[in-house]
């Protein structure tokens, strides 16, 4: 239910800094029919009558604003500081039932700000003060970083509006912020008002707002409402020292609510406050342009198809999405050099330690480990994932980690997936259940042979001298059992496996996967007369469409995304299926197959370019829809418990000497320093009692006993 | 580590694994490095380390520098070459246990410990495109 809201009084108590009374008054001007919606008297008051230029500049304002919306002027006849000033008008509000709203005189109001605080104040009833955002107060502060805290007031509220939307209307705080604070009547009226026990200032709204959160009255911030703040602007003109009065006044309120640190501490180390924090990533530059970073920091420094395959859409990012992002690789120093990424052009790189926050952090491959998922999380507002495939999960001998939480968290938390085949999306699809709304698409990998070529002449057909059998040495690739049939039913066929590191056939020549180059998989490529691909499993199958790209004829398993390629490939009659290694074997006894030039000129497949773009499309897309509380809070939110589970997560840590335990069964941890303490406590406190008894007089006065009992002892042999 | 019990005639053989000394296996791929001393018996030259029935490949090498810090004692360096990728059946819980072979002597267990990172980048080739 929501409230009425009563008329307010907007209390601005003015301590000399004449000059700011221009800027005040002029936005008050600006949102002069605001204030008659909404019922507000704006009451100036006066602290400072010895400053002629203060008074003439008040004077002339506040008739000149009265002319559009009510308004009031209070003129102290002594200086008696912020409290006692705001304490007499509130009075004056309660007594006329009015609700208040202290404002500095160091502010400029924004169209809509107090109609929105006013609007989020009657949302719950158990908000009883409101306060705005700004750039500059403390946690009204938004964007939340240091550098936004000093702008202009109309290039910060151009920030403000381009960012604001993403936060929901409110959220509750420990306490608002005096520079502008929305009190409800029944606050005032209950709890009493300023204590002016804290003098000229400092945590004395603070004290109001915990006295009154006692009884269950919150503040909340209204998110969709600016005001901006100078800040600091009556403690310049004071002659009280900041520190000074701070310190005293912290004191003060510590001492009556021990619960306000904590509550702070609670507050900056919460969610809300680091997904806030994020969200500046947002913000695009003077072009219009986002960050995105591609999670690279699985490279390794060594070749496979998935880095390949990996650097490819890289690539195509930096020539098709450059209207919209400038595009970052977060990649180790080795690996950023083993893959050549430098020469790319326009490429920027972080290292995957990087504190910095992109708007989209999009990875390639599925998360393998705790601390990749944790860093996406960490760099990303978005979190996109490209997932490969299910095998790593499906073999139960490589079933190792914690996939279903790792992957779950994907699926349930990330902003969108990716597939590089209908089959994949298919597959993961069985094993997970999706958050409603997670965005997805099917994003296949070129298709177009130019893309894998190196020159035009690698598409010509051309004879070769071996049979080349593609894979690894993983058991779902079936490349040591091919060769092996391949072997003994052609030992004159000269062949050649990518996968298998011993040389056990007499006819066959055998190169470990990932040491292998692109060139040298190009030159291995050239001088086969056929590729056979005996994978049962694959997510996509890249060396099919390169070795058709290469003119030569493939016979791979029939194996479901073989049969969606094949759909989609333009030069399909030289993918021969087979169903089984006997099958393989009865095709090539009938002969080695040769090249078949297409029958028709296909469409233009999907090439490296246009499905990139596409993927582009889509990541642009997602800012559209995205959610501040309910895709990145939840994230947040759930990243943090498996931080408190990363022990389990993680497995055993390096000082986890195999076999050691702790006293309650689980490995001993080299990180645990609480367990280090607690024994280095329990060993000075023996140590202590041992001084203690040798100085005792009992140990003392048996001495010569022990003596003697030593002496018999070694007499005795023992 | 404890040393390695000799069967029959009385001797013992000690064995380290200096390389890594925590035996937490850091990455998917690499070297194990550790030596034997024995003051009073010959060390066997026929050793080797095994997963289930699977042979680890490992080279015998000079260990000038525990040499120098056990002079009277006969010191043999060993370095072991992994892929944990070719071991994952073996692999359970993070924990890789590696038996070493030595003849005349009762078999040795040893234990190592896999990051969840190195183990992630081994599954992670499973996938590889």
């Amino acid at each position: 239910m929501v409230e009425c809201a009563l008329p307010v009084d907007i209390l601005i108590p003015f301590y000399r800094q004449a000059s700011l009374v221009k800027n005040l008054f002029e936005s008050l001007h600006r949102v002069a029919g605001e204030l008659a919606e909404v019922g507000c008297e704006v009451v100036a008051i006066n602290d400072s009558p010895d400053d002629p230029e203060l008074k003439d500049r008040l004077r002339e304002a506040v008739d000149s604003l009265a002319k559009v919306a009510p308004c009031r002027l209070i003129e102290n006849t002594q200086n008696v500081g912020f409290g006692k000033s705001i304490n007499r008008a509130a009075q004056e509000s309660v007594s006329k039932r009015r609700d208040v709203i202290l404002l500095n005189s160091d502010t400029i109001v924004f169209p809509g700000a107090i109609r929105e605080i006013v609007r989020v104040g009657a949302l719950d009833p158990m908000i009883g003060f409101v306060s705005p955002r700004s750039n500059n107060a403390t946690i009204c502060s938004f964007p939340l970083q240091e550098e936004f805290q000093h702008l202009a007031p109309e290039q910060s509220y151009e920030i403000f509006r381009a960012l604001s939307g993403y936060l929901p209307e409110y959220h509750y705080v420990p306490v608002g912020v005096g520079f502008c604070l929305y009190i409800k009547l029944q606050i005032l009226d209950e709890f009493g008002y300023l204590d002016e026990i804290y003098g000229r200032g400092y945590n004395e709204e603070n004290d109001l707002i915990l006295r009154a959160n006692r009884c269950g009255y919150q503040a909340a911030l209204a998110n969709h409402a600016f005001v901006y703040h100078v800040g600091e602007a009556s403690f310049k003109a004071s002659a009280s020292p900041k520190e000074e009065l701070e310190k005293q006044n912290s004191k003060i309120l510590l001492e009556r609510y021990p619960e306000y640190p904590r509550s702070v501490a609670k507050y900056f180390n919460g969610v809300h406050y680091r997904a806030e924090k994020m969200l500046s990533a947002l913000l695009p530059d003077s072009s219009g342009k986002l960050d995105l970073v591609f999670d690279f920091s699985s490279m390794g420094t060594y070749h496979n198809g998935t880095f390949a395959a990996a650097k490819c859409i890289l690539e195509a990012a930096l020539e098709t999405w450059q209207d919209r992002f400038h595009v970052y690789a977060m990649v180790s120093e080795e690996a950023q050099r083993f893959h050549n990424l430098d020469r790319l052009k326009g490429l920027l790189v972080v290292r995957p330690d990087t504190q910095r926050t992109f708007a989209i952090a999009f990875r390639f491959g599925q998360p393998f480990d705790f601390e990749r998922l944790d860093r996406m999380s960490r760099v990303g507002v978005l979190n996109v994932y490209m997932m490969l495939d299910t095998i790593a999960m499906d073999c139960l001998y490589l079933h190792q980690l914690n996939l279903e939480t790792l992957w779950g968290t994907v699926f349930n938390y990330a902003d969108a997936v990716l597939y590089n085949s209908n089959f994949v999306e298919e597959q993961f699809h069985r094993r997970f259940r999706r958050r409603p709304g997670l965005k997805e698409m099917a994003a296949l990998h070129s298709l177009a042979v130019e893309d894998y070529r190196q020159t035009s002449k690698d598409g010509e057909a051309g004879a070769g001298s071996y049979l080349l059998v593609v894979g690894n040495a993983f058991a779902h690739k079936y490349v040591k059992a091919t060769v092996d049939a391949l072997s003994k039913a052609f030992p004159r066929e000269k062949i050649v496996a990518l996968g298998p590191k011993d040389e056990q056939w007499h006819n066959v020549t055998a190169y470990p996967s990932g040491n292998l180059s692109d060139d040298q998989m190009r030159n291995l490529l050239r001088g086969a007369k056929a590729v056979i691909f005996p994978s049962h499993y694959e997510g996509f199958g890249i060396p099919v469409v390169e070795s058709l790209a290469y003119g030569k004829p493939v016979l791979a398993r029939s194996i479901p995304v073989i049969r969606e390629l094949r759909e989609h490939l333009p030069s399909r009659e030289n993918l021969i299926l087979y169903a089984s290694t006997r099958e393989l074997l009865e095709r090539l006894s009938q002969g080695c197959p040769t090249w078949v030039s297409p029958a028709a000129s296909s469409p233009q497949p999907l090439s490296w370019k246009s499905g990139t773009a596409e993927i582009g499309e889509f990541l642009w897309r997602l800012l559209e829809t995205w959610d501040f509380r309910e895709h990145l809070l939840p994230r947040l939110g759930y990243m943090r418990i498996l931080q408190d589970h990363r022990e389990e997560l993680e497995g055993p840590a390096p000082s986890a000497m195999p076999g050691q335990k702790g006293e309650d069964g689980k490995n001993l941890r080299k990180t645990d320093s609480y367990a280090v303490s607690e024994l280095k406590a329990q060993l000075l406190d023996r140590e202590a009692r041992i001084v203690e008894l040798e100085n005792s007089l009992s140990w003392k006065i048996t001495a010569p006993l022990r003596t003697m009992g030593s002496i018999y002892l070694r007499l005795m042999g023992k | 580590m404890p040393d390695l019990v000799k069967i029959g005639p009385a001797g013992t053989l000690r064995l380290e694994i200096d390389d890594p000394q925590d035996q937490y296996l850091r990455t998917a791929t690499g070297e194990i490095r550790g030596w034997f001393a024995a003051s009073d018996l010959d060390i066997p030259e026929d050793y080797w380390f095994e997963v289930g029935s699977v042979r680890i490949p490992h080279r015998t090498v000079r260990r000038a520098d525990v040499e120098d810090v056990m002079p009277g004692y006969a010191i043999a360096g060993f370095v072991i070459t992994y892929d944990l990728a070719e071991y994952l059946p073996y692999i359970d819980g993070q924990q890789w246990k590696v038996q070493l072979i030595l003849p005349d002597f009762r078999p040795k267990l040893l234990k190592f410990t896999i990051a969840e990172s190195a183990l992630g980048n081994c599954l992670a080739a499973a996938s590889d495109i």
